[in-house]
């Protein structure tokens, strides 16, 4: 009498074993793609030396040697593109530049229009220094009463105000 | 990074370790498998370290070697005395095939953080800038924060990676991966070692496979962004109240070690604050429904969470940087979002939608991994389990938590979800798998209901 009920639940356990192997080979099989699929995707990106911010570092590097031997080991440096020049369309780029600036030049502060990168006011005297990166060409003049300490061939340029 | 650095890092790691390995030994029950302690040993010593470097800045060194040196004392005085049980470990197939799995993958995860060393955007514009000021500006890092992007983000990251550099005496940009990517794999050990002690190997090894194989996962590890991290922390806590749950003696020390993990995951992001209060509101049910006592669950955890709060409270007191959520809100526009019902459908729906592909998956691995969940049999049991009670509550909580926070935004809310949503899965996807494992029947069980 209780031969029936036992056999059907010996199969259901069977076919339970069957979908639980089948279902831990696609799970193998599924995560061997993804992690090809990863490695795919990674194997694409550009060399280390191509990458933005090591490009950056190259262009800001003799920058922050000549503000530490002028004695400016911190607080704030006026960041200028062509844009605040010669006012224009305004393009994300700058903002681009001046957040990258802003990370290779920490701790000092990089203020544009008299903000930091994160939008805070800075308040007090204008900057002794000025970081200029003309990233989109030079300009035909840079602005009027600051001497240029540093060009580096590449756009960027750091200028300091002249004595009154 | 050239090989004088990476004698350093992994001097720094060593170290780190070292003290984490301290810890999880005085805390975790002496019968315990030794692996179960080696798994928690990176981000509980990660954990340490952070803290040590932000409360001590200069004396880091002489504080480290004096922990290294008790901590290593003890953890000698319990291998003398074998109070550390070894378990011995004979390979399968589906375990050979999790180390093929992780080979496979580990090239790919060192050309990424060779190729973009300093990390994605948030990686160099958040974190890395908040390391490069705890390392180069001194004592004014805090009063600098205001002026980086999202100063008031926790710095158990940033901490790290400049511990790291203080270690080589140099700046190595890709410090921060390199934590990323060992709590990555942390996570992963967790997740393996706590399912093969609460259910079986079998299921332990596949979890950790699918976990493996989530690109986004190891996107985010070597990116440099904190999410990784606080997934990480996420899993350790909730698996060590799982565990205490189910340990014959309901050791208190287990729920003090998960106290010091959630801290930890509160010192990586604002989200970890979430996930603290969550575990706080979750533990007090008990207390208040069932007049639990105070000292069961509660209290142990109060007592490992307690330092590291204090930290966070200090840190967030002494940095003047309002979070951007907030700051950004109004009691108005508030109230208008909170009752327009269009947003919670949207939400909704993109949560849903977004569930299936956060991961990058070339093919997710949902349906599978529910069939063989659904073939184990749902281990009734876990309702019953005030532990795991606890673990789904909180995921449950947090995940609502999030979907408020959505709500809410000041930005706009297709852009908001668009720019955070993978990250925040990824926060809860390591203690979701934990879970979803043990929803299962172990393969004990099974075989014996045959």
């Amino acid at each position: 009498m209780d031969g029936a009920p036992q056999i059907d639940r010996r199969q259901w356990h069977s076919t339970r074993r069957v979908i639980e192997s089948i279902s831990i080979v696609a799970l193998v099989v599924i995560s061997y793609w993804n992690i090809s699929i990863f490695r795919s995707s990674v194997f694409t990106l550009p060399a280390p030396e191509s990458n933005e911010l090591v490009v950056q570092e190259e262009r800001y590097k003799q920058i922050r040697i000549i503000l530490a031997k002028a004695g400016h080991t911190k607080g704030t440096v006026a960041f200028i593109t062509n844009r605040d020049l010669i006012p224009g369309e305004r393009k994300e780029e700058d903002d681009f530049r001046w957040g990258q600036g802003q990370y290779v030049m920490v701790p000092w502060i990089l203020v544009r229009n008299g903000r930091a990168v994160p939008g805070v006011p800075i308040t007090g005297p204008a900057p002794e220094f000025i970081i200029a990166d003309f990233w989109d060409g030079m300009p035909a003049s840079y602005p009027k009463g600051f001497e240029t300490l540093y060009d580096s061939g590449s756009g960027l340029v750091l200028l300091r105000r002249n004595a009154p | 990074m050239n090989l004088y650095s990476s004698y350093y890092l992994v001097i720094a790691f060593v170290v780190a370790a070292c003290l984490g390995y301290g810890l999880c030994v005085y805390l975790l029950p002496r019968l315990w498998p030794r692996h179960l302690a080696w798994v928690y040993t990176a981000p509980v010593g990660f954990g340490i370290c952070s803290f040590i470097y932000v409360v001590f800045r200069r004396p880091v060194f002489t504080v480290e070697i004096a922990l290294l040196i008790l901590s290593l004392a003890f953890s000698f005085q319990r291998f003398r005395t074998g109070e550390l049980a070894r378990k011995s470990w004979t390979p399968t197939l589906l375990g050979v095939l999790f180390c093929g799995a992780l080979a496979f993958a580990l090239p790919a995860l060192l050309t990424r953080i060779d190729r973009i060393p300093h990390g994605d955007w948030d990686g160099w514009a958040i974190w890395n800038t908040h390391a490069r000021l705890l390392f180069r500006a001194g004592p004014e890092w805090k009063a600098l924060a205001r002026y980086t992007f999202h100063g008031d983000y926790p710095e158990l990251t940033p901490a790290l990676a400049a511990r790291f550099w203080r270690y080589v005496g140099d700046e190595v940009p890709e410090a921060g991966a390199f934590a990323g990517l060992i709590l990555g794999l942390s996570a992963i050990a967790v997740l393996v070692a706590s399912l093969s002690k609460l259910r079986d190997k079998r299921l332990a090894i596949v979890m950790g496979l699918v976990l493996l194989g989530t690109p986004k996962y190891w996107n985010h590890a070597t990116s440099q962004y904190a999410d990784v991290p606080l997934s990480a922390y996420f899993l350790v806590t909730l698996s060590l109240i799982c565990l205490h749950a189910q340990s014959e003696w309901k050791e208190k020390s287990i729920l003090v070690l998960a106290g010091f993990t959630a801290g930890c995951a509160g010192w990586t992001k604002n989200e970890g604050l979430l996930f603290i209060a969550t575990l706080c509101i979750v533990m007090s049910i008990p207390i208040v429904l069932k007049r639990a006592k105070l000292s069961e669950q509660l209290a142990p955890f109060a007592a490992g969470l307690a330092l590291p709060l204090a930290v966070i409270i200090v840190f967030k007191l002494t940095v003047p940087v309002r979070n951007d959520l907030i700051e950004n809100q109004n009691s108005v526009a508030a109230v208008q979002h909170l009752t327009d019902l269009s947003r919670y459908a949207f939400i909704a729906s993109y949560f849903v939608r977004a569930s299936i592909t956060f991961g990058a998956w070339g093919i997710a691995p949902f349906i599978p991994l529910f069939l063989l969940i659904g073939a184990r049999g749902i281990d009734r049991q876990i309702l019953k389990n005030p532990g795991c009670r606890i673990a789904y509550m909180t995921l449950a909580l947090v995940l609502a938590g999030y979907f408020v926070v959505y709500l809410n935004t000041a930005q706009d809310l297709k852009d908001h979800l668009d720019a955070s949503f993978d990250r925040l899965a990824i926060h809860l996807w390591p203690s979701f798998l934990l879970l979803l494992g043990l929803c299962a029947k172990s393969e004990r069980t099974t075989v014996a209901q045959q």
